[in-house]
Formats: C-alpha cells, sequence, structure tokens
C-alpha cells in the first residue's frame, strides 16, 4: 500500500474551550514520539499555536486560496500536518476540504484525515456535532470533552449528549482531565511547550526555574492526556507517516 | 556539586504516637551541630511542631496548590540544608499522594537529595499495613522504623516493622518522665536551649533525664547519618564500576 500524507484538524465552532491546548499536547506527543510534524494556525494575526511552538507553526488564513494551496499542496507522507482552525471556522474548513476534493481524497485512502472536534460546554456545541459530522464519513472523527480548565464544563446531561453522539457513525469521545488553575497559568506565561515546561527549560532550551510542583502538575496530566491518544491508537492510525520517519 | 541534602519525613497513619517529638528532635540534632535545617508542619488542624521551634518552622496545607509549592518546591533544593517534615497523620496519605504524583522521588534522586522516612511504629494493623504499603508504593525510598517506648514496646512490634536490608538501625525513643514531659511539651521549648540555658522549673534530675534523652537519640542519629552516607558511596562506586 502506498504511503500516505496525514492531516489532523483541531478545532470548535466556539471560542474558548482550549482548542489550542489540545493542539499543543498533540504537538508535543508527536515530537516525543520523534515523529516530524508541522503546524499550520489559523488565528491570525495573532497566533497562540505560534507563540508556544514558534519552530514548527505557519500563520495563515484559510479563506486566502494561496494559503489552503500552502497547506494542501505541499503534504508530504513523511511529515505529519496539525491544523489549529480558529474558533467558528469549522464546519466552513470542512465544506472547503470537501470542495478541493480533500475528503474524496481520505475516502480513497489516499490521504488520513483526523478532526478533534473540541466540544463546548453549552447543547448548541452538540449541534455542531450533527453539522460537521456530515463531511466526515470516512474521516477519524473525535469528539473531545475539554476539562482543562473549568470544573463546570458541562451543563448538558449525559443522555442528551449519549443522543448527539450516536448520530455519528465512527466518532470515538476523548476525555481531556482537568489541570491544575496555576500549572495551566505558569505555563501560558512562559510560553513553551508543556513537555519544555515539565523539562524546566525555557523558549530557547534554557534552564529555567518552574515551580517543581507545577511542573509535576503537569507532567501527570499530560501523562493523562498521552494515554487518552495511545487509547485510541493515535499513533497506529498515522502509522504510515511514522513509519517513513523511523526508516530515515 | 554540593552532597546530599537528607529530607525526614516524620510519619504515622495515627494521632498521638510522638512525631512530633521526633522531629523536635530531628531538628535540634542538627541545631546542636550548628548544620541548617528547615522544618515543615504539616498538621491540618492541631500544629504543633510550629509551636516549639517557631524560628525554623513553616506550616504547610497540602490542600492548597500554595501550600504544595512551599512545600515540594523547597525539598527539591539541594542547598545543603536539611528538611525535617512532621507529617500530620490526616496529611499522610495526601503528601505521599502528591511525592507520587510529581515525581518527587525520581527528582530528588537526580539533584542528590535523600529522602528518608521516619515512620513511628505502634501495635495498631493500620500502622503495620500503612508500613508495608508504604514501601511497596515507594521501593527506593529509606524507612526508618521509631520505637517510641511511650507508644508500645516489645520484640514482637519491631519484627512488625524491619529495618530495609540497607542496615538503617530503627530510632528508638525511651519512655520518658512525666515531669520531663510536662517541661519539654511546654511550648515554645527547644532542647538545644534548655541544655545551654536549663530553665528553673527542670530539676537535676530530670535535667539528667533530658541529657541522656539527647544523647541518646543524637547517637542514633549520627549512626543514621553514617549509614546514608554509606548507602551514597556504595551506589555512587557501583555507578562507577558501571560505566
Amino acid at each position: 500500500m502506498m504511503a500516505r500524507p496525514a492531516v489532523i484538524i483541531v478545532g470548535a465552532d466556539k471560542g474558548g474551550v482550549g482548542k489550542t491546548t489540545v493542539s499543543r499536547t498533540l504537538l508535543d506527543y508527536f515530537a516525543a514520539r520523534r515523529v516530524p510534524v508541522r503546524a499550520f494556525d489559523t488565528e491570525t494575526p495573532r497566533g497562540t499555536l505560534k507563540r508556544f511552538h514558534p519552530d514548527i507553526t505557519t500563520l495563515v488564513d484559510l479563506n486566502e486560496v494561496p494559503d489552503q494551496m500552502k497547506i494542501f499542496d505541499t503534504l508530504s507522507e513523511t511529515q505529519l500536518t496539525v491544523i489549529d482552525i480558529r474558533a467558528g471556522l469549522l464546519s466552513s474548513t470542512l465544506r472547503s476540504l470537501r470542495d478541493i476534493g480533500f475528503i474524496e481524497a481520505a475516502r480513497k485512502n489516499q490521504v488520513t484525515l483526523a478532526v478533534f472536534h473540541i466540544l463546548g460546554p453549552t447543547i448548541a456545541s452538540l449541534d455542531e456535532i450533527a453539522d460537521t459530522a456530515t463531511f466526515l464519513n470516512d474521516a477519524k472523527y473525535f469528539l473531545v470533552k475539554n476539562f482543562i480548565n473549568n470544573t463546570l464544563f458541562f451543563e448538558w446531561d449525559q443522555a442528551t449528549y449519549d443522543a448527539y453522539f450516536r448520530r455519528v457513525k465512527n466518532a470515538v469521545e476523548i476525555t481531556i482531565p482537568k489541570l491544575n488553575e496555576m500549572a495551566c497559568e505558569q505555563v501560558e506565561l512562559a510560553s513553551v511547550p508543556f513537555v519544555s515546561f515539565i523539562g524546566n527549560k525555557g523558549p530557547l532550551g534554557e534552564s529555567a526555574a518552574y515551580s517543581f510542583v507545577l511542573r509535576g502538575y503537569v507532567r501527570h496530566w499530560l501523562g493523562n492526556v498521552w494515554g487518552e491518544y495511545d487509547r485510541i491508537k493515535l499513533a497506529d492510525m498515522l502509522g504510515e507517516a511514522e513509519a517513513r520517519a523511523a526508516a530515515i | 556539586m554540593s552532597g546530599s541534602t537528607h529530607v525526614f519525613i516524620v510519619c504515622s497513619p495515627r494521632a498521638g504516637v510522638g512525631k512530633t517529638l521526633v522531629a523536635r528532635l530531628i531538628a535540634e540534632f542538627y541545631r546542636a551541630s550548628e548544620r541548617s535545617v528547615v522544618a515543615f508542619d504539616l498538621e491540618p488542624f492541631e500544629p504543633a511542631l510550629v509551636e516549639f521551634l517557631p524560628e525554623l518552622t513553616t506550616r504547610v496545607s497540602l490542600s492548597e496548590t500554595r501550600g504544595q509549592m512551599a512545600l515540594f518546591d523547597q525539598l527539591i533544593v539541594n542547598d545543603g540544608q536539611t528538611k525535617v517534615i512532621d507529617l500530620g497523620h490526616l496529611a499522610l496519605e495526601s503528601f505521599f499522594a502528591l511525592a507520587a504524583d510529581l515525581g518527587f522521588l525520581a527528582e530528588a534522586g537526580t539533584k542528590g537529595i535523600t529522602a528518608l522516612v521516619m515512620y513511628v511504629a505502634d501495635e495498631t494493623t493500620i500502622a503495620r499495613n500503612t508500613y508495608l504499603a508504604l514501601r511497596d508504593r515507594f521501593p527506593d525510598l529509606g524507612f526508618v522504623p521509631v520505637h517510641n517506648d511511650a507508644v508500645a514496646r516489645g520484640l514482637e512490634l519491631r519484627r512488625h516493622f524491619p529495618a530495609l536490608a540497607s542496615g538503617l538501625p530503627p530510632l528508638h525513643i525511651p519512655q520518658l518522665s512525666a515531669g520531663l514531659r510536662a517541661v519539654i511539651d511546654k511550648r515554645p521549648f527547644s532542647f538545644i536551649q534548655a541544655q545551654h540555658f536549663p530553665p528553673d522549673r527542670l530539676t537535676p534530675d530530670q535535667r539528667d533525664e533530658m541529657e541522656s534523652l539527647m544523647k541518646r537519640v543524637f547517637r542514633a542519629l549520627r549512626e543514621t547519618e553514617i549509614g546514608l552516607l554509606m548507602k551514597n558511596l556504595n551506589s555512587k562506586l557501583t555507578d562507577k564500576a558501571g560505566q
């Protein structure tokens, strides 16, 4: 079988649900597994993801054709692509992907497409599931409950959620656990990847002086998050890309 | 690189077995030899150590992140300053759970910090089971059973709290007279200070008793220290041989 380029799309139709946090855990996850990865941040001009992972992140505007070309004309089998979609643009991005034939290519196994749909706290965010799912019959579709910075995250009840969840064929649920608030704040201030924070390293790899306790919290939390990625066999799913990286 | 920094964790799952007395004696042992020492009082409801030795003790609550930082961020610094923790029985589980989650022992090991659990033994099942459970959970951690005659005594007890193969001897606290107890339980109280400036209420007999207690405990702690030194030396030699 031919090797396939792989793309992970991380998005939500609402802002403030910790979407970029999830992208950051993914970039760390693949870096730790030595999978070459590049990231696109669509939060122009600010770019939260770029702030944490400046070396591998490019800012793009997905409404612009040249920027779409920058991403989709340069997909390679040796490098995984992670795209952090700006709040509110998940459905329209998937629509564009359909229009350029990318979803069709995923259906034909020419590319691997995975979508991480970060769920928000309101029932409205459940409606998005039905909305986006129509595009994704042949992609890996992950519904992510992100508890990272809010204990009262899910106002809707489990029965309602299950009813929505069942509508989507092949969707897989992922839970991102809560991270200690001070630890969360300190990583934000440090503006470094989670792995650097845990290793007590600054943005340039210099040694830093982060709290041991807060580093411990982040390490423990990130371990749980990666445990979720292991559980869904994320690395296997993108296995071709990984196998190629190992061969190089 | 400086030498090893020691962290003493004085604990028991039971109240009133003499943890604070043990913590006081360890802190005073280091003070007596003019070495730098700080202590942490982790009794959530009845702070004691901080009242006996206020100038070197910090009271810490593990239920808040700031409290956890005030403790563990200090414990992880290899500054040659001995740390003594009076771990209240109610804080025992949260302390060890945090230590495990934070990866305390691994980081301590890389920084040349040696943690030692001073476990006050008694005849209850919970004390025995907790001891064995902790040793299973933290196989790399040093354990020293503390036998406090005021709480329990006998060979049977020693059998239930075996010292580790590393050979660190148990610490023995003799039964104290009611009179001496009354004097040393009055807060604040420093053994070192009382030795140099005996308070009026201390009778000559009590003074002798106190001197003998200090002599005995300090000698045992010196042996513990030597035991730790030998252990570290041995592991360094093994590392070298392995290279």
